[in-house]
């Protein structure tokens, strides 16, 4: 992978909170509070250009959230994204219909992101104009390639999602996605739906499209094989923060959060000498509305260190290259 | 247990679907094997049928299901009631919409002891053993909730399936399972909704279950990593038919079938050196429409011209591996 020393894009204790309002009746009457969800909470992150960076994490953690924030699909809380050098923390329109065209997203469920009563000519029509392609015939020609290039066929031009399945729908998701020419996508579960060996296709289809368009991605997925596939450098989210960050080789063999060790160590995996001795966790993920004090992890971490680990939230440190947020370090 | 020659077809106006094709499958009281294939490949099916619980309009056409020697295929619907969570007990892959919303999770897991009666012998016959049969149930059900793990089931007992979270509602449908200590369970895809580290917990537990109470475990997956380090045994399905079958390891290491070997290239895996994956070409056949006496054949890498229309077999290719295919 190439390394251009500017990061692509830069995101700065990123926070999105939900409020969860009750109504008057519910507080007066029940005691019922607001209740805030800090799905993100205070998230920093660099992407390099032309890298893959994946985030993993277990449902709830944020990392879908995190993904759409950077994109401007939820406005965030308070935090700083910043780029190709812009910040684009408070765009006016036209500053974020040009990151838009430049920051895409591929969906997690196929079925789901495409618009049944639309044509696959209907749904690549929009951002074709929106790149400022209005003319029939070169709309017509881009459709074509594009399909090629996601591999379908031109006689699929006029079909309805209906018509494709489901490794086909995430072909056109992406061909969708690749009509505004962008530099970075932000790839949500783009395969966890799909049977293996269709997966393994849209893995190699995103690999080989990386390489020719000098793309971006931020890869989000909960499979850990799938993410050490395509990763170049991996983020582990738990419970909206950040808890280790590092080259996907170095985190696989030198995981250092406990978290990290624990969630690498339940993976199943079909080779013998792979599997690591098993760390099994106790009770689930803590819900987001008022989270615990301290270390997100401290109530299930094996090697609590102490007080410190309740009251103090550690912070992400550089040890380097190796980012991680834990008290032992 | 013994499978022979199970048919189980669907009508549809395409034709006839024949979702599970020719199964033969013998397991040992104990053992823990694993279904693995791709969606749509009867999987699920075969699972089903061994209940007799084939949805409508599907039937099993013909074969025999032989549970320590009785056939289930022939027995009266009466009887496979009793079988039924007693002997065979089965759990399903998403435990929110297997769990009743409406009643309280102990007094489900109660209803299976309360159907098959398992505490009445202790408590004596109607009117008196009834309220010790009660509070004998109850015990039960709190000493079961207990054994897979979910914690202060006293008062667990009394909440509602969404008060549980979605590993929780799996350790509960476990406790169904259980209640009745049946010889064999089948798991369908029990671990597919949950998380890596609560799929470990889940998959810890039912081992132990294994280990304990000496309860054969049919898990049924899509996983191969799952199947990899869980079971003795694996069988992959595909398009309806086994087409191969033999100890973990063997299968993992030393595939025969080229389905097999194309699954396992296609997933990722997290070793050293970085292999690009190869992924099976083409799509799963149509079921209803199936060209080839071979459903892989237009698929396969290996295919030969007698692969159209030679007659295929499960075949013993000694080392107690079996394998639908022309090459061995």
């Amino acid at each position: 992978m190439k390394e251009n020393n500017a990061p692509l894009l830069e995101v700065v204790d990123l926070k999105k909170y939900f409020y969860i309002r009750r109504s008057f009746l519910a507080r007066t009457l029940a005691g019922a509070r607001d209740q805030v969800i800090k799905a993100v909470d205070g998230v920093t992150l660099r992407i390099n250009r032309g890298e893959t960076l994946g985030l993993v994490g277990e449902s709830g953690c944020g990392k879908t959230t995190l993904g759409r924030t950077i994109l401007h699909l939820h406005r965030a809380t308070s935090g700083k994204i910043v780029f190709d050098g812009q910040d684009i923390s408070n765009p006016d329109r036209k500053a974020l219909s040009q990151y838009r065209r430049r920051a895409q997203i591929v969906f997690q469920n196929p079925y789901a992101s495409l618009n049944p009563r639309k044509t696959v000519r209907q749904i690549l029509t929009i951002p074709l104009r929106n790149r400022g392609v209005h003319d029939r015939s070169q709309q017509e020609a881009e459709i074509v390639e594009l399909l090629n290039r996601v591999g379908l066929n031109e006689r699929h031009i006029d079909s309805y999602p209906h018509q494709f399945s489901g490794g086909q729908r995430q072909r056109i998701g992406l061909a969708r996605a690749l009509a505004m020419h962008p530099e970075f996508i932000v790839a949500d579960e783009p395969v966890s739906s799909l049977d293996v060996s269709v997966q393994a296709q849209i893995i190699n289809l995103l690999e080989e499209l990386q390489e020719e368009f000098h793309l971006t991605y931020l890869f989000i997925a909960h499979d850990l094989s799938v993410i050490y596939y395509v990763s170049d450098r991996v983020a582990v989210m738990y419970l909206g923060h950040m808890v280790e960050v590092a080259p996907t080789r170095e985190l696989f063999d030198r995981p250092l959060h406990p978290y990290t060790q624990a969630l690498l160590s339940a993976i199943p995996v079909v080779d013998r000498e792979a599997r690591r001795e098993r760390i099994i966790l106790e009770g689930t993920v803590p819900s987001p509305i008022d989270p615990p004090p301290g270390c997100r992890f401290a109530p299930r971490c094996p090697q609590k260190k102490g007080k410190v680990c309740e009251h103090e939230t550690p912070p992400l440190r550089d040890l380097g290259g190796h980012l991680v947020a834990c008290h032992l370090y | 247990m013994e499978i022979k020659g199970l048919r189980t077809v669907f009508p549809t106006s395409k034709g006839e679907v024949v979702a599970a094709k020719d199964v033969d499958l013998t397991m040992e009281p104990g053992q823990i094997i694993g279904l693995v294939g791709e969606s749509g490949c009867g999987k699920s099916v075969t699972m089903l049928s061994i209940l007799r619980l084939v949805p409508h309009p599907g039937r099993i056409v013909s074969g025999q299901v032989l549970f320590f020697g009785e056939d289930l295929v022939k027995k009266s619907p009466l009887e496979m009631r009793r079988i039924r969570g007693k002997e065979i007990a089965m759990i399903f892959q998403d435990p929110m919409t297997t769990l009743n919303p409406v009643f309280k999770v102990g007094e489900q897991i109660r209803e299976s002891l309360r159907i098959h009666g398992i505490m009445s012998e202790q408590a004596g016959s109607w009117p008196w053993g009834a309220r010790y049969r009660l509070q004998a149930e109850r015990d039960k059900v709190i000493q079961l909730m207990e054994e897979v793990g979910i914690p202060s089931p006293q008062a667990r007992y009394h909440e509602y399936p969404h008060q549980f979270s979605g590993g929780m509602q799996q350790r509960a449908l476990i406790a169904i399972a259980l209640a009745c200590e049946p010889r064999l369970l089948l798991a369908d895809e029990p671990t597919t909704a949950l998380d890596v580290t609560i799929q470990a917990q889940i998959l810890d537990l039912l081992r132990r279950i294994n280990e304990t109470h000496g309860t054969g475990i049919i898990l049924v997956t899509h996983d191969l990593g799952v199947a990899a380090e869980f079971c003795e045994e694996i069988v992959v399905m595909y398009a309806g038919q086994i087409v191969e079958r033999g100890p973990t390891d063997e299968v993992i290491q030393r595939p025969l079938h080229p389905y097999t070997r194309g699954l396992l290239r296609s997933i990722p895996r997290i070793t050293r050196e970085k292999r690009k994956l190869e992924p099976i070409p083409g799509v799963v056949p149509d079921l209803a429409n199936l060209k080839y006496n071979c459903a892989f054949y237009d698929r396969c890498d290996a295919a030969l011209p007698k692969c159209e229309h030679d007659e295929l077999e499960l075949r013993d290719v000694g080392g107690g591996r079996l394998v639908r295919c022309v090459l061995y």
